[in-house]
């Protein structure tokens, strides 16, 4: 291997290194998932549980990081919601609950988002937690 | 609110010092300046078959619950009814309607209040069914229609045996529409027709829907009051529109009309105090919820022209006006600190002013802890004092065995009277201690 392909295939692999790291830090919330429980406490759980099977006004978060959207087969969603359409990753659960309703426009969800990136995150890493 | 058993009790009179004192009676109806014709007409009250009428006793519903599919601590602080957390407070203000979307709720629910009481001097006559003192008793047993009927219609109503008095009577009736399609998003625009003023307000501050949630209908009570502190609840229907704007703002305004008598006598409620013509009710708040704490603040004022269902005294006008703030510390909703308090002025042939401050703490959603300073004066008499309540709240949780259906309170309540209307001498005969066990599925 020349001295010039050694140093592109490296310049790839440093490239590939760098995208994983970059997308793997959306795909796992770097949040403080034990502060995230109260940001839950505060934010959902009048609505919301974290028990499998468990569904109050809004369907169980149990397992919602990467669950198909309107996917719980006993809880009735929204015609937006249901059309709404994708996998809840890490990304889209954190622009659905910055702002519901324009991520949403429609849904049933009464709750004006929560604006706090730092609380976002911590709440992100504790739903990721519960699977 | 429900029946106020003390009436029946009512015939029994306690004595502070030189005076007595039929506390419990005057605190169980609407009664006017004491005039000349008022004084009469607060006797020939005293004395009638008088039987039943409201008091503020208000209640949590395992019904809305199930409805919701929540556990009863998100609409309540310490996990049982009635003190509505701001979650709560938006679940009344949507008309009892917002539901898990799930089909076969059933919005019916049952509730029983059983009390032992022990007052600091025996009462001079013992009341019917009871003894002089130390009274246990099952206060209340109550059916609820409460809950979603269909779309934005729901409904908080309810029927109370009270086994004080061994009566079967209507009790709150709150019927609503409301919608959330009509002001833009996150307004609320409803109605409510109900039978008591200020009983429909959602934030725990007006006389109809404040603590002491629950009192012994052996205790004494002031006998001076203004009118939207129960003075005509449950002898009026009344339809009011309110809307709840998404800025914060509570606007609310209605009308009242007198039931008839005979109406009053088939549903089982003493016919006392008849308003004449409309009785104008209004309301204007300031409500913001910031998820981990909470306050309101507001006026209230109502207008009535009274008398006696009989027409045996001329009509008498009374106007209230009052100012009311509350504010609520929730943060992960585990410990809860509230203060709630309102301060009510009364125009008419008397000058009343009522102030009640209450702050309380509950722990864990399971232990609470609330003091209350009551004063109500007017030119003649005042009446000043403290309600302490320690309680134990051990279901009502997500978690809970039995949720939604096993709901239980235990409490231990005070009351105490540094002035009671208008002696201070003796005012503490009439401390009041009210052991309470209160169910509700």
């Amino acid at each position: 291997m020349s001295f010039r392909r050694d140093v592109a295939v490296k310049m790839g692999f440093g490239f590939l290194a760098a995208f994983l790291i970059v997308n793997n830090a959306h795909a796992a919330p770097v949040g403080d998932a034990k502060a995230g429980q109260d940001v839950f406490d505060q934010e959902c759980s009048d609505c919301h549980s974290v028990k499998p099977g468990k569904n109050k006004k809004g369907p169980s978060l149990f397992g919602v990081v990467d669950r198909k959207s309107a996917s719980i087969a006993d809880f009735v969603y929204s015609d937006p919601m249901r059309a709404y359409n994708v996998v809840w990753s890490v990304d889209k659960i954190d622009a659905y609950i910055t702002n519901p309703k324009v991520a949403v426009p429609g849904g049933k969800m009464k709750y004006d988002g929560l604006a706090n990136e730092t609380e976002r995150a911590n709440l992100l890493a504790f739903l990721a937690a519960q699977k | 609110m429900i029946m106020n058993h003390a009436c029946s009790a009512a015939s029994v009179t306690f004595l502070t010092g030189s005076q007595n004192f039929n506390h419990k009676m005057e605190n169980c109806m609407y009664l006017p300046k004491a005039n000349k014709v008022t004084r009469s007409f607060r006797h020939a009250l005293m004395l009638g078959a008088l039987s039943v009428v409201f008091a503020s006793n208000v209640f949590a519903l395992p019904s809305f619950a199930r409805q919701t599919g929540e556990a009863c601590d998100a609409c309540h602080v310490g996990s049982f009814g009635p003190q509505l957390t701001p979650h709560g407070m938006k679940f009344k203000i949507g008309g009892y309607t917002e539901t898990d979307n799930k089909p076969g709720h059933i919005p019916l629910a049952a509730m029983l209040i059983e009390t032992y009481t022990h007052t600091n001097e025996d009462l001079p006559e013992a009341p019917k069914f009871f003894s002089k003192n130390n009274n246990t008793a099952m206060q209340e047993l109550s059916a609820f229609l409460a809950g979603k009927w269909f779309d934005n219609v729901g409904s908080f109503a309810q029927v109370t045996f009270s086994g004080v008095e061994k009566k079967t009577a209507l009790d709150n009736v709150d019927i609503r529409y409301a919608t959330d399609k009509l002001l833009g998003e996150g307004s609320t625009f409803g109605v409510s027709l109900n039978n008591s003023p200020g009983f429909q307000d959602p934030f725990n501050t007006l006389p109809g829907f404040r603590f002491p949630y629950t009192s012994s209908d052996f205790g004494a009570a002031p006998g001076a009051g203004v009118l939207l502190d129960d003075g005509v609840a449950g002898q009026v229907f009344g339809a009011s529109a309110y809307t709840q704007l998404a800025n914060g703002l509570y606007a609310e305004f209605g009308a009242y009309h007198a039931l008839s008598e005979g109406f009053l006598k088939k549903v089982n409620l003493g016919a006392d105090a008849q308003v004449r013509g409309l009785a104008p009710y209004w309301r204007l708040a300031y409500f913001k919820d910031m998820k981990s704490e909470a306050f309101s603040v507001g006026l209230v004022g109502m207008f009535a022209k009274v008398r006696d269902y009989a027409h045996e005294f001329d009509a008498e006008t009374f106007t209230d006006v009052g100012i009311d703030a509350h504010y609520q510390l929730l943060g992960n909703r585990m410990n809860i600190w509230s203060v709630n308090g309102a301060y009510i002025h009364e125009s008419g042939p008397d000058n009343v002013n009522q102030f009640n401050i209450a702050g309380s703490y509950y722990l864990n959603k399971t232990y609470g802890a609330t003091v209350r300073y009551f004063n109500v004066s007017k030119p003649d008499d005042s009446s000043n004092g403290w309600t302490l309540q320690a309680d134990w709240t051990p279901f009502g949780k997500e978690s809970s065995w039995g949720a939604p259906w096993a709901n239980l309170r235990v409490g231990l309540q005070y009351t105490l009277f540094n002035e009671l209307d208008g002696s201070t001498s003796n005012a503490s005969d009439a401390n009041t201690m009210m052991a309470f066990a209160w169910l509700s599925l």
